[in-house]
């Protein structure tokens, strides 16, 4: 809970919160400007280029004059489409990724039990827009309206291949949302909370989420969280029908700068989760002697900014390196692999926890825990080999029925 | 070369055998054209299918199987024989077509890139079918200074000539203008003129059209496109009432040049320079692009179609409440399409209800002539027919005619009988050649068919000849054929009529009517012409001078010029209130118009036209035109509107069919009907005719001894408005002179270039003098528009014949 | 693990910046300009002889050939107190549209005197149709024998645009002179003379001296010399 909204809401505290609003906005365009720009001259570096270094010192104004050049196209509505669901699309793509991030702490310090609250123009406040109670939930939630955005504007597109591309994306997000919910319900465990204010202060002292759920759910939600923002390699929504456009083939103009826009808001944002949820958010050491709002803004800003830069490299980097999956591999390893994975290593951290509680002796928990998943998980390989193996048997059968007729 | 075989008709089969196909061939015909006939193509320079062969460049040597094996034979000069084998794909055969392609290549110079026929050309065609694919030849090739001017329309390259003797045969054979011919012999055979004769033959144009490479090109066309620039359609020319089909030709919207196209009934594939050039005038800068209306004094202001089309519509109705429809006149439309006279006719007959319209401006024939059985030209050259000739100098007025007249006396033994005021180009071709006195014609005709001659002659027409062309008349029957046109523009044209109703007595006898305009015929059969109490242009002419009419329209007419009979022109054209003229160019008549609307020209218009046989033919549209010209149908649509009233029909094809529904004569001829490409040729009207009613006879004029009688004919160069326009044959008419017979230049004592003093009532001018004796005694001869002579000035159209002093100046 | 190799690679080019797997190969146009090859099909040019006659006679050889349609070609007969090109015929009107023109070098082909080639010129930035038809005035090189440069054109990045604008060797046709048969030759230009053999193909001179080598290498000239 906000310290600020405890006690009667006055003009002061409305001006507070619509100054985070402002400044978070700002920010996070700006941020999605540089994340832009950021991407595109990372991966000029990896592949031998010097990527745009024309517009502006080092080509930072690139985006700008893309979105100007953009604000200039001509905006076609195609015929048949469904002008409101149409115009609104763009904005269910992008205003969750606002949205999301008004939960997220971006400076505060943790330590010492301290809770992240600090003094802001007289008043005491999170460094976040809001602190809801449901924090987490609010986060997947918003990740859901988001397929939303994408899957109407396909449909409203009127057109073949949009829908197709649009039904495509959201059969994907939806899948990885699945994987994502349970691994942050491994956090869970351990925060015993949803607030994100909560979570990170649970993470206070180097008890960060990444080694405490043991690595697996932190590499699940990263797998996932790229499937969510059809980011490569799982970006044959967008990029298969590269020469079409998928979803945003009828779009063009200020609406497509918006899901542009979107994207990359997302990206940004998605890291930002990442960073709150296993890493710790702001956190990390600050020297005790350091002025006051070093310890509370400067330093715990500049911590979470470079643990966002890593993973900011990290999707680049994913982007840069590594080949496109198939649909179908893309779903198989969404509900064969992680889903099971995320479930199976929920069980496991549930039984150590309850182990702990109950004072049993945690290693024989886990190990029982561990001898169940792998039984689930041998029933789980053998149904997918036979159910493959069937697959191959109607093949063959069909090929030999051809065949024996000759 | 677009040439086809001669269309010939199976009445004597016989079967041959063609690489190896058995086919049907009329017996006797030559083996090149039965071998096409039959999907069997076989190649050629010299051979024309309108021309005898002369087996020069054996190039369309095929394997003929005699009776000692198979041999090598130039298929254009052998006739197809039954049971003959023939095979025109043989290695022989190659070997030959390979060897023959290289001789001729041989001092061939390297000059496609730059040379007019590439594109076209049936050296490059056939030396990339049949010939060989490298040149062996090492030496120099010969040199001659290239092009030389032969004419100012062609130009000739000695180097590029592979001597297949056409150009020659050509006009030899077919025009006998022998003006060109090889000379020196051997490998120095060079084709080329007589040193100080140009190629100045009416026909030059056509040696640029059948020479298979760029040795003869046309100046008018030199460098100006290549072929596959050019657009093409067919069209038929419209300079006289010949009625030639042509290819209209253009590139980038505007016409680039006209070619001849094979009508078997017509023009053969010949084209009188005139035509062929007459895109020229088209492209011309001076022609009227947007509506004129009279400003202060003599000038003219750009109106918009709306004032111009409320300012004639004005005047016509101030015209019908003074004085109603008699008030009211057009004069002219012989140069339209038979639509646009159509829409004309109904505008003025129907809507302004007046009587006086003509599409002939007197110096033609009254439009009694198209009630007489008509003939066409097929049956005026019959082989072995006799022809009668009273008619203008085919040469100079109606060209090809000349080579469809000269071809039948010539070759087909047709008889030619010439009753003309003076000696015309039929005369080395005619059997009987008679001359009599202007304004006495049918008294020579009534002797001709009675066989009553007095014995000192009639008319000036000696007895012996007078009897000698009686017999071949009276020998033809029935079957005379009979050309009639204006051949004196100083006589009344009620002398021919006169002439006409003797000859029409005769059972059989049909007439073709050689009058020269391009569409008189259409024009009057749509209705351009005074029926009941209307009046023609000379009665038309008379009342405007009285003040009794105060609207004329002028319909791509000039009466200023071509009236017989200036003065009254003059006057008639000053009375008049208004003017209201629908033409190209700004002529001496149209500048004295008071609106003036701007007509699309040749090329420039879809429609159809008539020729001088009754022939309906199509014309089809390939420029626009410039500015807002447009085609005067439309002009006559928009006015109709503008006086409140609806011709009814508003597209070509529409006015088309109310023509013909409005007249029996022209059942067939309907624009589907017309538009049909198994009807290029075009479809002849019904030539029965109608009762023919000549009129009251002219009186015969005295004859006074101390004058010479005024013979005014026109020659194919003139002053005409549209030859002026067009750069390439304005400076070709020559200087006038006038002509003199032997006899009376002996008596006067004048010989050829003396100065003389021409006198009439009316008028003089000094003029050097011709002698000739193609003149009778007692004539002079002028020409009509020529620079130097305005002897139109000297008629006067109440005379039946025109009388001059002749004095040295 | 084989999945993770590709990162290697990725995160060594980002890294090295001055080693050879970090090298940035791109250039900085258009200060920087990379030299064109040889046959590189840019824009036309039309040439000249060393006397500063043009080379083409407007026979619209090249308006024919074109796929796209995009020449326009008018000839006039010489003036012959003014020749503009030797013989009888110039090429008056010369006209490219630059927006249907594909380069594919069919007109430089189909050229009999070798008027029209390619030059490596390449900026077409106009910013109107008008702009994008090339006249003749525009087409034809200048009196010092090099192309005429277009307001919107760039010449500053280091590269000689008049370099070798004929990259193109053609047989002339023996046109009936012993002499020249069998040679691979080309006319001088304005400016320029004959310009050097490309790559690996003999020049006149040597030429000559192979053909006298090889005595009769002619086919038959009908029964033996």
């Amino acid at each position: 809970m906000d310290p600020l909204l405890t006690g009667g809401i006055g003009w002061a505290e409305i001006g507070i919160v619509l100054l985070k609003v402002v400044v978070a906005f700002a920010a996070l365009m700006v941020g999605v400007m540089l994340m832009v720009w950021f991407e595109r001259k990372l991966i000029a570096d990896m592949q031998n280029r010097l990527g745009p270094n024309r517009a502006g010192p080092f080509g930072l104004l690139q985006t700008l004059a893309d979105g100007i050049k953009l604000f200039f196209k001509e905006d076609l509505q195609p015929e048949r489409s469904d002008p409101f669901v149409f115009k609104l699309a763009p904005y269910l793509s992008l205003v969750p990724a606002f949205l999301v991030f008004t939960v997220i702490p971006i400076a505060g310090n943790f330590n010492d039990g301290n809770d992240g609250v600090v003094t802001l123009l007289g008043h005491e406040t999170l460094m976040q827009v809001a602190d809801p109670q449901m924090g987490i939930l609010f986060v997947l939630a918003m990740s859901s309206v988001a397929v939303y955005g994408i899957m109407l504007a396909g449909w409203s597109s009127g057109s073949k291949y949009p829908l197709l591309g649009s039904v495509r994306a959201s059969a994907q997000m939806v899948s990885y949302e699945a994987a994502l919910g349970l691994s942050v319900a491994a956090v869970l465990l351990f925060a015993g909370t949803l607030s994100t204010n909560g979570i990170v202060a649970e993470q206070s002292g180097w008890r960060w989420n990444i080694w405490m759920t043991l690595l697996v759910p932190f590499l699940v939600f990263v797998v996932a969280s790229t499937a969510e923002l059809n980011r490569p390699p799982f970006d044959l929504v967008e990029a298969e029908q590269e020469l079409v456009g998928g979803f945003h083939t009828e779009y063009s103009s200020i609406r497509f700068a918006l899901f542009f826009l979107a994207e990359f808001m997302n990206t940004v944002t998605m890291s930002a989760v990442i960073v709150t949820l296993f890493l710790g958010g702001p956190a990390g050491p600050i020297p005790s002697g350091a002025p006051g709002w070093v310890q509370d803004y400067a330093l715990p800003f500049i911590y979470f900014f470079g643990k966002l830069v890593i993973f900011l490299f990290m999707y680049v980097s994913f982007r840069a390196t590594l080949p496109r999956f198939r649909y179908d591999q893309l779903m198989d390893l969404g509900w064969k692999f992680l889903i099971p994975l995320a479930l199976g290593w929920f069980l496991f951290l549930t039984a150590i926890k309850v182990a702990g509680d109950q004072g049993w002796n945690p290693v024989v928990a886990g190990v029982g825990a561990l001898v169940v998943i792998l039984i689930g998980a041998a029933l789980l390989r053998s149904s997918i080999r036979a159910s493959e193996g069937a697959e191959l048997e109607d093949v063959t059968a069909v090929g030999a029925d051809a065949g024996g007729d000759r | 070369m677009s040439e086809r075989p001669r269309p010939v008709e199976i009445t004597d089969p016989v079967s041959i055998t063609v690489d190896g196909r058995t086919v049907e061939v009329q017996n006797g015909e030559l083996l090149i054209d039965a071998c096409e006939r039959n999907d069997a193509y076989i190649p050629r320079f010299c051979y024309h299918p309108r021309m005898q062969p002369v087996g020069m460049c054996r190039m369309c040597l095929v394997q003929v199987d005699t009776g000692r094996g198979p041999a090598l034979q130039p298929s254009c000069m052998i006739n197809v024989a039954p049971d003959m084998v023939v095979d025109t794909t043989s290695e022989l055969v190659a070997k030959a077509q390979d060897g023959v392609l290289e001789f001729l290549l041989a001092n061939h110079p390297l000059d496609c890139p730059v040379c007019d026929k590439g594109g076209e050309c049936p050296l490059q065609d056939q030396t990339m079918a049949y010939g060989p694919g490298e040149s062996r030849w090492v030496e120099e090739k010969r040199h001659y200074e290239k092009p030389i001017e032969i004419s100012p329309l062609v130009l000739l390259d000695r180097e590029r000539c592979i001597l297949c003797d056409r150009c020659t045969r050509f006009a030899s054979e077919v025009t006998d203008d022998p003006l060109i011919h090889f000379i020196n012999r051997g490998s120095n055979t060079e084709v080329n003129t007589f040193p100080g004769e140009p190629f100045s033959s009416y026909f030059s144009g056509n040696t640029v059209q059948i020479c298979p490479v760029g040795a003869l090109t046309g100046s008018p066309y030199r460098f100006r496109a290549r072929p596959w620039d050019l657009e093409r359609v067919e069209s038929t020319c419209t300079s006289c009432s010949v009625g030639c089909r042509v290819t209209v030709e253009s590139s980038r919207d505007e016409l680039l040049r006209f070619n001849g196209v094979d009508s078997d009934p017509v023009n053969w594939s010949w084209l009188c320079d005139k035509g062929r050039f007459g895109f020229e005038a088209v492209n011309s800068e001076d022609r009227i692009t947007e509506p004129l209306r009279r400003g202060a004094g003599d000038s003219f202001e750009p109106a918009r179609w709306s004032e111009a089309l409320q300012a004639a519509a004005a005047a016509i109705r101030s015209s019908l409440d003074a004085g109603g429809p008699d008030s009211v006149a057009v004069i002219g439309g012989s140069r339209l399409t038979d639509e646009s006279a159509y829409a004309w006719a109904q505008l003025a007959t129907s809507i302004i209800g007046t009587g006086h319209v003509d599409a002939q401006l007197g110096d033609g024939l009254p439009a009694s002539v198209f009630d007489l059985p008509g003939a066409t030209i097929d049956e005026v050259c019959t082989p072995g027919g006799t022809v009668l000739y009273l008619g203008p100098d085919p040469k100079d007025e109606l060209p090809v005619l000349f080579l469809r007249l000269k071809h039948a006396a010539l070759v087909d033994g047709a008889k030619l009988v010439e009753v003309t005021p003076v000696a015309t180009s039929l005369e080395r071709y005619a059997t009987h050649s008679l001359h009599p006195r202007p304004g006495e014609l049918p008294a020579v005709i009534a002797a001709l068919v009675s066989g009553d001659v007095p014995d000192d002659g009639v008319a000036g027409v000696g007895a012996d000849e007078l009897r000698a062309a009686a017999a071949t008349v009276a020998e033809a029957g029935g079957s005379l054929r009979v050309v009639l046109g204006r051949s004196n523009l100083a006589e009344s044209p009620q002398v021919v009529l006169d002439a006409a109703a003797v000859l029409a007595a005769i059972d059989g006898v049909t007439f073709l009517p050689a009058l020269r305009r391009s569409n008189v015929r259409g024009a009057v059969v749509a209705g351009l012409t005074p029926t009941g109490s209307g009046l023609d242009t000379v009665g038309i002419l008379r009342a405007a001078a009285e003040g009794r009419i105060s609207t004329l329209v002028l319909l791509g007419a000039d009466p200023l010029s071509d009236a017989p009979d200036r003065e009254l022109a003059t006057r008639a054209l000053d009375r008049v209130d208004t003017i209201i003229a629908v033409d190209q160019f700004a002529h001496a008549s149209v500048r004295r118009a008071h609106v003036v609307f701007p007509a699309a020209a040749f090329g420039e218009v879809d429609g159809t036209t008539t020729n001088l046989e009754g022939r309906v033919t199509r014309l089809r549209a390939k420029v626009t035109s410039p500015g807002t010209a447009r085609v005067d149908w439309a002009v006559a649509v928009d006015l109709a509107r503008a006086l409140g009233a609806d011709l009814g029909a508003s597209s070509v094809e529409a006015l088309r069919d109310a023509l013909v529904a409005a007249t029996p004569a022209l059942t067939g001829t309907t624009w589907s009907e017309l538009d049909d490409p198994a009807n290029a040729d075009g479809v002849l009207s019904d030539l029965s005719g109608g009762t023919f009613d000549p009129g009251p006879a002219a009186e015969v004029p005295q004859v006074d001894s101390y004058s010479l009688r005024l013979v005014l004919t026109r020659e194919l160069y003139d002053g005409g408005e549209l030859l002026a326009r067009s750069s390439s044959m304005a400076g070709l008419a020559h200087g006038a002179t006038v002509g003199i017979s032997s006899g009376d230049a002996e008596r006067l004592g004048i010989s050829s270039g003396t100065e003389l003093l021409v006198r009439g009532e009316r008028g003089s001018f000094r003029l050097p003098a011709r002698v000739s004796s193609g003149i009778p005694r007692g004539s002079a001869h002028l020409v009509h528009r020529l620079e130097g002579s305005d002897a139109i000035t000297l008629l006067s159209a109440d005379e039946v014949a025109c009388d001059v002093r002749v004095e040295i100046a | 693990m084989g999945y993770l190799d590709g990162f290697k690679i990725t995160i060594k080019k980002w890294a090295g910046t001055r080693t050879d797997s970090g090298r940035r190969i791109t250039l900085e146009y258009p200060e920087q300009v990379r030299p064109k090859p040889p046959r590189f099909h840019g824009r036309h040019v039309l040439n000249r002889y060393e006397d500063g006659m043009e080379k083409c006679i407007g026979c619209e050889l090249c308006a024919g050939v074109c796929p796209a349609k995009c020449i326009y070609v008018r000839g006039k007969d010489n003036d012959p107190e003014n020749p503009t090109s030797p013989g009888e015929r110039f090429g008056f009107v010369y006209e490219i549209n630059y927006l249907r023109c594909i380069h594919c070098d069919l007109c430089v082909e189909a050229c009999p005197t070798q008027a029209i080639t390619e030059s490596k010129l390449f900026e077409f930035a106009f910013t109107n149709r008008a702009d994008a038809i090339y006249t003749k005035a525009e087409l034809v090189v200048g009196d010092d024998g090099r192309p005429q440069q277009l307001p919107w054109e760039n010449w500053d990045g280091g590269f000689d645009p008049a370099q070798d604008t004929s990259g193109w060797m053609r047989a002339t046709s023996p046109g009936g002179n012993a002499e020249f048969e069998g040679i691979v030759a080309w006319a001088g230009e304005l400016g320029y003379g004959v310009r050097p053999a490309e790559g690996g193909q003999p020049l006149e001179a040597e030429q000559r001296a192979t053909r006298a080598a090889a005595h009769d290498d002619h086919d038959d000239h009908g029964g033996g010399h």
